[in-house]
């Protein structure tokens, strides 16, 4: 497992897993939801204020996930 | 054991085994009469040998002798003659392809309403198989059952039967998507934690198998212990295995609810459930008390214990202080305790193999999200898009004009002139017309918005305009209804339902008619070309005419985004919601569920918005033609007359101006200004002429006559009337057609010689002209987009503020207008 960063700073490409969230009760549990939880895996297909990922398939306004932490993951183990 | 043979008519079973082997037993297997598959008799030859049954979506003949060789086990041992409709709730996460199992279950057996209340859509089909009659509710697409607010606690009172006169229904179908298995499932065990019969449908299978997916769909039913039926909604597979599932599923009473939180949070639940319950008349459902302890917002608290609130909370808290103690934070614990759920039944059930394919949506994506090459490709989709509206649907709404006009041609020969006449005409087949003229625009829109959101392009354009719509508070799915209503309000506001989000939707709706529809052009055009210099810079390339324009269409989109600003920081506010969607794979839109979408919408606004623009129509004709007074018109045309005669006489025989006052009198007195004349003093006479006299000062600051506040009162109902009543005011009869140049100069010609009855000063010039432009373009002159938004909102509460803020916001900015341009132009 990699250093802990936040969920922005990841650029096009990279892949991560979902460390913890940080943020309204509301928002987690929604994002929960959808799928972006603990320990899901992640790569961010297009960066930006409103991003896309894949895993769990979504588009995301970065704004609202700035408290979400990821441990980034090499390539080679890609999982997405 | 049963066997096949002793089936009754319409009764289903699953073959369990066949008894004896041999040819026919191995020719029986090929054809799908294998052990687990359900069979259903569906009638017989007259001498009751053969038997014919349903297997597999196909009918096969038997003997009876090779019917008798079959064990099977029934689902029900009644006829279906006893039996009442059978109520199936269709529920489902949103890209699941739950529309389209909707509508191939259903097809045109269905209808659309709302629930009362709240702006969530009330869908419900019917359909039959034998003997048995189903009706199916389609539940809106959602991703859990965690209400928020009141249109997502419609879907719990569904499921648990607390609708007011509403039973629960007798199944669950839960439908999810075979390749997302994982987060489709955590919706399920919500479902299942209600503890009614549930049929799971997996979806998608092909999509599923294309990925490698592999999974074990008898191991997943036996987890679940619920039926798992695979199906291909769009292509309309698997269906009759699905309802013989139903059918066999509607026998069960309620099944024990499955509950996946830990022993802790299960113990809190008893408790509070007990605690609640001990003195209740309608007890709470035991998800309902799961929902009340993981109630992040208060909504549940507030709407299910009204009057034990300050107990119920302090308990609440208690409780959730406890779990989090115990390591089971509130609300964390219901995605932990779900997923782990979901992790165990699909743990040796589902094979997805780790390393993942670059997928064909991959692939499109990376063009169609493309900074670059998605904006293009999404500026040319929704150039497309608005042109179709615009322009393709010009010769349809051209069509129904002619037929509406020949309609009306036909009624004024039968019924001789009078009030009747007026009616049918200018009233009824008017008002009809009014109504239908907008279909062709409504048709193509949701064509297009099927096609978009079926193939999966709607999400894509959602996100790629997220960015400049959240600079004003709303998401990217507002983009696609604000466009569509620089054609006409009346589908922009109709497309809003893609929008997920209350109060972001509701912004929408409410800015949506400030864009500059098509029936504003007429009058921007009209007033541009007679009073706006024909003045060019920049070598020619920038004109002001054109510059004005575009300044017109600029007023409405800038106070669209103040207000949406203002609504979304006073009336809408709230927590910012989240903005995470969805990003369905690419998929060949399903033609059936275009056209479902198409007939769904335009038959919704035909009956609903219809029968009140219909009545709205009618009062206002009643207002320009009431009270009629032939005599009164008739001394005002033989005053004029008086008068012109009266001139000649005072001049001298043979000079020019005696010339002139004769040719003056012989044009009033040709038949055409005679009919033209009185229809216009008809309308100086009616209700609606002495309002435009009434509302002279009001509207005087903004550099009105009279007449221009008629025509503006008259207009109210629907802006594009506006050109025929200045014809009328102006004696050039109410047939006016601004799309003819001649009419076009003849109608600015009059406008240009307009005076003011006591000054003598020309009514028209440019501030005026502007002022006049400005209020049209801010003013909800339209009363099929106001029966719209009562429609789309469910309450009478937005179409009045709609109204109201939109008419003080036209008046300020005609008279700022005005009160400006004068001093610098006068």
């Amino acid at each position: 497992m990699g250093p802990v960063l936040l969920f922005f700073a990841l650029r096009a490409g990279e892949f991560a897993c979902l460390d913890s969230m940080v943020g309204s009760a509301e928002l987690v549990r929604h994002l929960a939801e959808m799928g972006f939880r603990s320990e899901t895996h992640l790569k961010m297909v297009r960066p930006g204020s409103t991003c896309i990922l894949k895993g769990a398939r979504l588009s995301v306004r970065g704004d609202e996930l700035w408290q979400a932490l990821v441990s980034p993951l090499p390539a080679a183990r890609h999982l997405v | 054991m049963t066997s096949l043979a002793q089936l009754g008519l319409g009764q289903s079973a699953k073959v369990v085994q066949l008894s004896k082997s041999g040819e026919i037993a191995q020719r029986l297997m090929e054809m799908g009469v294998t052990p687990g598959v359900a069979i259903r008799l569906v009638g017989s030859a007259p001498l009751g040998d053969p038997l014919e049954y349903e297997l597999r979506g196909y009918r096969l003949c038997m003997r009876r002798t090779e019917a008798e060789q079959i064990e099977v086990e029934t689902f029900w041992m009644s006829t279906t003659t006893l039996r009442s409709t059978i109520r199936v709730a269709l529920i489902g996460n949103p890209n699941t392809g739950k529309s389209s199992l909707f509508n191939a279950l259903a097809g045109v057996q269905q209808r659309v309403g709302n629930y009362p209340g709240v702006t969530v859509e009330k869908k419900i089909g019917h359909f039959r198989h034998g003997a048995e009659h189903f009706e199916v509710i389609d539940l809106p697409g959602t991703y859990s059952l965690a209400p928020r607010s009141p249109d997502e606690m419609v879907t719990v009172d569904v499921l648990l039967g607390r609708r007011a006169g509403e039973s629960p229904p007798d199944i669950v179908l839960s439908i999810v998507d075979a390749a997302n298995l994982q987060r489709n499932l955590y919706l399920v065990s919500q479902v299942l934690s209600c503890g009614l019969p549930t049929v799971v449908a997996l979806n998608m299978v092909d999509v599923a198998a294309d990925r490698g997916i592999e999974i074990d769909v008898a191991g997943l039913a036996e987890r679940l212990g619920v039926p798992v039926i695979p199906i291909q909604a769009s292509r309309g597979q698997g269906l009759e295995e699905l309802k013989l599932a139903l059918i066999a599923s509607a026998e069960c009473n309620e099944r024990e609810p499955t509950d996946p939180f830990p022993s802790v949070f299960q113990e809190h639940t008893d408790q509070l459930s007990a605690h609640l319950n001990a003195e209740r008349e309608d007890p709470l459902p035991r998800y309902l008390v799961e929902r009340l302890i993981l109630d992040g917002n208060g909504y549940l608290e507030h709407q299910l214990l009204p009057s034990e609130q300050a107990i119920g909370h302090a308990e609440l808290c208690v409780i959730r202080s406890s779990l989090a103690e115990s390591g089971y934070p509130v609300p964390a614990v219901e995605a932990m305790a779900r997923y782990d759920w979901v992790g165990k039944i699909l743990d040796g059930v589902v094979h997805d193999p780790d390393r993942k394919h670059f997928t064909a949506s991959d692939r499109i994506d990376a063009v169609l999200t493309h900074k670059v090459w998605g904006s293009l490709v999404l500026i040319a989709v929704m150039t497309l898009l608005f042109s179709s509206i615009f322009r393709f649907a010009a010769p349809a709404m051209g069509l129904v004009d002619q037929g509406v006009s020949w309609l009306a041609d036909l009624a004024s020969g039968m019924i001789p002139e009078g009030a009747l006449q007026s009616l049918l005409v200018d009233g009824i087949i008017g008002g009809v017309g009014a109504v239908v003229i907008f279909l062709p625009q409504i048709l193509i829109l949701f064509a297009f918005i099927a096609v978009l959101e079926d193939c999966g392009y709607m999400a894509r354009a959602a996100y790629l305009m997220d960015r400049v719509m959240a600079g004003v508070g709303l998401n990217g799915r507002s983009f696609i209804p604000l466009l569509s209503s620089f054609a006409c309000a009346v589908p922009g506001i109709m497309a809003t339902r893609v929008i997920e989000n209350r109060r972001d939707r509701l912004a929408t709706i409410l800015i949506a008619p400030l864009m500059s529809c098509s029936a504003r052009l007429p009058v921007y055009i009209i007033l541009i070309s007679a009073f706006v210099p024909a003045e060019h810079y920049l070598g020619g390339i920038v004109g002001l005419q054109g510059l004005t324009m575009v300044v017109m269409y600029g007023v409405g989109i800038a106070a669209a985004v103040v207000v949406a600003w203002l609504l979304k920081n006073t009336l809408l506010r709230s927590e910012t919601p989240p903005f995470v969607l969805e990003l369905p794979s690419y998929k060949m839109p399903s033609m059936r569920n275009v056209f479902f979408r198409m007939a769904e919408r335009g038959w919704d606004f035909l009956y609903v918005a219809g029968t009140l623009i219909f009545a709205i129509t009618i009062i206002v004709w009643a207002l320009a033609y009431y009270p009629r007074s032939e005599e009164r018109v008739a001394e005002a045309l033989a005053a004029q007359q008086a008068g012109l005669t009266g001139h000649i006489a005072t001049t001298e025989p043979g000079t020019s101006e005696r010339q002139a006052a004769e040719q003056e009198l012989a044009a009033f007195n040709e038949p055409e200004n005679l009919e033209y004349l009185t229809d216009s003093l008809h309308q100086q006479f009616s209700f609606l002429g002495r309002a435009g006299k009434f509302i002279e000062p009001v509207v005087r600051p903004l550099g009105w006559d009279w007449r221009i506040g008629s025509a503006a009162i008259a207009s109210f109902p629907a802006r594009e009337v506006v050109m025929g009543v200045l014809g009328v005011i102006y004696n050039l009869g109410g047939e006016l057609d601004v799309g003819e140049d001649s009419d076009q100069t003849r109608l600015q010609s009059r406008l240009q010689a307009a005076r003011w009855d006591d000054s003598g000063k020309p009514v028209y010039n440019l501030p005026v002209a502007l002022s006049l432009m400005v209020f049209f373009a801010l003013c909800a002159q339209c009363a099929a987009t106001l029966a719209v938004i009562k429609r789309e909102t469910n309450s009478w509460r937005w179409p009045v503020f709609a109204f109201s803020y939109m008419t003080a916001l036209a008046y300020v900015g005609a008279f700022i207008t005005y009160q400006v341009t004068s001093r610098i132009w006068l």
